[in-house]
């Protein structure tokens, strides 16, 4: 039998409801897993695996009484800005290493109250703005190429369950942090739409910006995991209400006769020759699923980056007014990007504010007649890790966040949901796809993306995992 | 965080673009010390410190 | 002329006036004292005269559109009307920027409203006047050396000196209630979101409202009933059902219980008349059937400065591509209380936003234990124009508080100080209950008349 820290989600609860599987088997298989590969990557940050044995005992009780709930027994892991009440949540910070809340964040309740055994909280680039390389708690390396990054800042949560550490975690993405770490660690990751996950509880860097959602190996955990965290919150004015269907309602669904749009000019501007080629392979197996792909065009995209940013900056700057006077505590990104907002002005900040409906408003527009936009996951391959990291774009190196963000924060800035999904390799390392939605369309993006899964393979490639263990 | 005046508000205002007469300028320099302890009084309000702005962004227009 | 809306409302039904008559005698008092007060920037005659012609012959026929059916009445020039141009009584606007009817405007005209020109502001809403500029500066009809208080000005010296029988103002930090308090006049800044903004020259966009101003509270709720209601072309319109703002103008505060701060120490220009002002209005609620209570509103100093920091960053965003380029063209007062906004960083602004919520959440807290809080609207009577500066404005001020909370905030005529100029009881009530804050000042207005007291021109 496979190991089952290989499995996903759905094949646990599939396993745990034939009783070939119980939940402490899977807990045991993730810890093992976790002690066999985090020495060497660095995805976690702390490990629970005493609480977790006992929430799987009781997990194991609960298939056998027939009282199982949605996601029963299945390990998972937190980005550690999530508030777990009673374990420490260090925010990636040594300003917060010995931080442990009093209440859990909404979402964090939602998985535990569904059933799911929290087995670590997971590593990521202080505050969620940081850099790959963590002063306090040290890099997290990329399971296809330890010299590598992850991307971030969830970095943990895609190293982890790339590894099989665990096959569930939350990541957050203010301007890409879900959707770099899963491109580059070759997962699955789901920015839903703006007030789709609550973020009671979460970490804030950036209010208007700022998503929760799944990291996992499949489409369909993804889906899973969303139905889960998805809902309206008394607490957040911004969460969305629950839709009618459930998101696993939407997977493996006749995606045949849709129309896909693609934007060649800015979504896929300036991407490494090789990423590039890899994407047109991508769309024609996409395409051979039936899915039409038209050419659309963003002309003023190329600007949603950058007021995109000059949110982040503002809001970041009022959250963390009261750490400026510890800068210098602060790793280097972190107190850069802190360094550089004062100098966005209050005005700069409403323009950004009052373009960001004319960005709404062209990408509606584009999208007219179409289910999805599709661009790719990533325009480089994951820069190797240093202080000052670079991407490679083949002709020239460009300051990696430059690169990363161009194909993510546009969609943050818009609200819409955004899932990537491995797509092939260039190099040994992973590269991804990016179906983007309509405003609470996740549906149509499970299914595109479990259609896609299920006639090509990528999702299922792994990292090779030492030898030792 | 002690921001001389005279520097400062010839600064933003220059990278603003904007260029006030002298007197208009020594007002504006004489005014900002106040401004800026509001700003302050701003940030030192406790309750604000995991508050939500009042803005409000949704994904559908 | 007639006094109140109501009042004339009445005679037009009588029969004792025409909507002709009134419109007329309004622009014979505008003869007489339009170049000292400074009320227009332009007159509507030939259109409003045949608006009012048309009026008196549905009223004739039969068809009554209701307590406007009319009535004259102004509209400050940061409003777009189908007739004339729309200056914000400045050089720098766009003159063809702003095409037909703003929403409140059409919902006057449907109401069978006579819209007789356009009045005076500070330039964009904000600032202190010019006398560079080739605009009129206005002036306080009780004192003409005195300022109107703005930048509403000409809607509310306008109604004070009988130029018309109401209008409508803008608000963005006190801009309907202090020519209110100034001229004597009734004035409601309404719920954010109440009333809807298109068609307005913006100062602060999380701060504006456009509201109405007349003589009486009975006036206001006349004029609200008409000017209330969603309009999805302003984004910050709020889709709910529109109250009934005149069923509660009983004049009984039976069972009300209200909340008093009278701020005497909130501001170095407090004059002691004020105090006992206060004290008198309240002994009148009191009789009226309220039960008046001390409170002390919480954040004063920073919600203030939400607003007047917000306010200047959003005006500054709104100026930015023209005040570097065009800063002689812009009035003294107004350029350098926009380049302010340029000083604020946007980490500050998202900082003011956030004490905004906080402070929502104090004063609803304060609101589960009365229903209205009363405070008096300015501290003094109106400044002498010619000792006029920004900053003695805001010292004065207790208005822009509610501006960052958004409740509904009216000022009515509480006396006068010893030199003869207007002060102002400011009335503020839960968000969307207008009709209680209606209903005070109406009850208020029963058992005083200094709402009736007409300046000596």
């Amino acid at each position: 039998m496979s190991d089952l820290a290989d499995l996903t989600a759905t094949e646990l609860l599939a396993a745990f409801a034939a009783g070939t599987a119980t939940p402490s088997e899977a807990v045991a298989a993730c810890l093992a897993r976790i002690e066999a590969t985090d020495p060497g990557i660095n995805s976690v940050i702390t490990l629970l695996a005493d609480s977790a044995r006992t929430r799987a005992a009781e997990s194991d009780a609960r298939w056998r009484d027939g009282t199982a709930r949605p996601l029963e027994g299945v390990p998972y892991g937190l980005k550690d800005i999530v508030a777990t009440a009673g374990i420490p949540t260090t925010g990636g910070s040594a300003l917060y290493r010995d931080h442990v809340p009093e209440t859990g964040a909404v979402l964090a309740t939602r998985l535990a109250d569904a059933g799911g055994v929290l087995l670590a909280k997971l590593a990521t680039f202080e505050f969620a703005c940081g850099g790959a390389v963590n002063k306090t708690f040290g890099p997290t390396r990329n399971p296809w190429d330890p010299r590598r990054t992850t991307g971030g800042s969830s970095s943990g949560s895609g190293a982890a369950v790339a590894l099989g550490q665990v096959p569930l975690a939350i990541g957050t993405d203010t301007g890409g942090s879900i959707r770099i770490p899963s491109a580059f660690c070759g997962i699955t990751g789901m920015k839903a739409t703006y007030g789709r996950v609550p973020r009671h509880g979460v970490m804030g860097l950036s209010w208007t910006m700022d998503h929760a959602g799944p990291m996992t190996r499949s489409v369909a955990d993804a889906a899973l995991m969303l139905d889960v965290i998805a809902g309206a919150d008394p607490l957040d004015p911004t969460a969305l209400p629950a839709e009618k269907v459930p998101f696993t309602a939407a997977v493996g669904q006749d995606v045949s006769g849709l129309r896909v749009a693609r934007d060649r000019a800015f979504l896929e501007g300036d991407m490494h020759p090789a990423v590039a080629a890899a994407h047109e392979t991508a769309l024609g197996e996409l395409a051979a699923l039936g899915v039409e792909i038209v050419d659309v065009e963003l002309p003023t995209f190329d600007l949603a980056a950058v007021a995109g940013w000059w949110i982040i900056y503002a809001e970041m700057l009022s959250l963390h007014e009261d750490h400026l006077s510890t800068i210098e505590d602060r790793d280097e990104m972190g107190a850069s990007l802190l360094g550089a907002a004062p100098f966005v002005s209050a005005a700069d900040y409403l323009r950004a504010l009052r373009l960001r409906p004319v960005f709404q408003r062209e990408l509606e527009s584009a999208m007219d007649g179409c289910a999805a936009l599709v661009t790719p996951g990533m325009t480089a391959l994951p820069p190797l890790i240093a202080p000052e990291m670079t991407s490679d774009l083949g002709d020239r190196e460009v300051p990696w966040l430059d690169a990363a963000c161009r194909v993510s924060v546009p969609f943050n800035l818009t609200g819409s949901p955004a899932l990537v999904v491995p797509s092939g390799e260039v190099d040994g390392l992973p590269v991804s796809l990016q179906f983007v939605g309509r405003p609470r369309d996740e549906a149509t993006l499970f299914a595109l993306g479990s259609a896609y899964q299920a006639a090509t393979a990528h999702h299922l490639r792994r990292p090779a995992l030492p030898a030792a263990a | 965080m002690e921001a001389d005046p005279t520097i400062v508000v010839p600064a933003l205002l220059a990278a603003a673009g904007l260029t006030p007469r002298p007197d208009e300028l020594a007002v504006m320099i004489a005014d900002f010390p106040a401004r800026a302890e509001e700003i302050a009084k701003l940030y030192a309000v406790p309750e604000a410190r995991y508050e939500e702005p009042a803005l409000i962004f949704h994904a559908e227009l | 002329m007639y006094l109140t809306i109501t009042e004339a409302a009445a005679a037009l039904r009588a029969g004792d006036t025409t909507s002709v008559a009134l419109t007329e005698a309004a622009y014979a008092a505008a003869d007489a004292h339009d170049e000292t007060l400074g009320v227009y920037l332009s007159r509507f005659d030939e259109t409003a005269l045949a608006a009012a012609a048309k009026a008196d012959a549905e009223l004739a026929g039969g068809t009554d559109r209701g307590p406007l059916h009319g009535i004259p009445l102004g509209v400050k020039d940061i409003i777009t009307t189908e007739e004339g141009e729309t200056t914000a009584q400045s050089l720098i606007l766009d003159r063809s920027w702003g095409v037909g009817d703003a929403p409140v405007v059409a919902r006057l005209r449907a109401a069978g409203a006579v819209i007789t020109g356009k009045t005076t502001t500070m330039e964009y809403a904000i600032g202190t006047p010019d006398p560079d500029k080739p605009f009129p500066i206005p002036r306080n009809p009780w004192n003409t050396r005195h300022y109107p208080g703005g930048s509403s000005s000409g809607t509310g010296n306008g109604v004070a000196a009988g130029l018309f029988l109401g209008g409508l103002g803008t608000d963005t930090g006190g801009s309907i209630r202090y020519p209110a308090t100034s001229c004597g006049i009734t004035g409601l800044k309404q719920t954010f979101g109440r009333v809807p903004k298109a068609g307005c020259v913006p100062l602060g966009y999380s701060y504006d409202h456009i509201g109405p101003m007349a003589r009486s509270a009975e006036d206001c709720a006349a004029m609200l009933t008409v000017l209330a209601g969603h309009d999805a072309r302003d984004a910050t319109s709020v889709d709910r059902p529109v109250g009934d703002y005149t069923s509660g103008l009983t004049g009984s505060l039976a069972g009300m219980r209200i909340g008093i701060d009278m701020l005497l120490d909130r501001s170095p220009m407090t004059v002691p008349e004020l105090q006992p002002a206060l004290e008198a209005a309240v002994a009148e609620l009191t009789a009226a059937g309220a039960e008046v209570v001390e409170v002390r509103l919480p954040l004063y100093d920073e919600l203030t400065s939400a607003t007047m920091i917000g306010l200047a960053a959003e005006a500054y965003a709104y100026h930015q591509p023209d005040l570097g380029s065009r800063w002689a063209d812009y009035g003294a007062g107004t350029r350098t209380a926009v380049a302010t906004g340029a000083l604020v960083s946007a980490g500050d602004y998202v900082q003011a936003q956030r004490v905004r919520r906080v402070g929502q959440r104090q004063v609803a807290a304060l609101f589960a234990d009365v229903d209205l809080i009363l405070t008096p609207t300015s501290a003094c009577g109106a400044p002498e124009v010619d000792k006029l500066t920004l900053g003695h404005i805001i010292d004065a001020l207790h208005t822009p508080y509610w501006n960052a909370l958004g409740n509904p905030a009216m000022s009515v005529p509480m006396g006068f100080t010893h030199d003869g100029l207007p002060l102002g009881l400011q009335i503020v009530g839960r968000p969307f209950d207008e009709a209680a804050v209606l209903a005070a000042g109406f009850a208020y207005q029963q058992s005083t008349s200094w709402h009736l007291q007409v300046p000596a021109l």
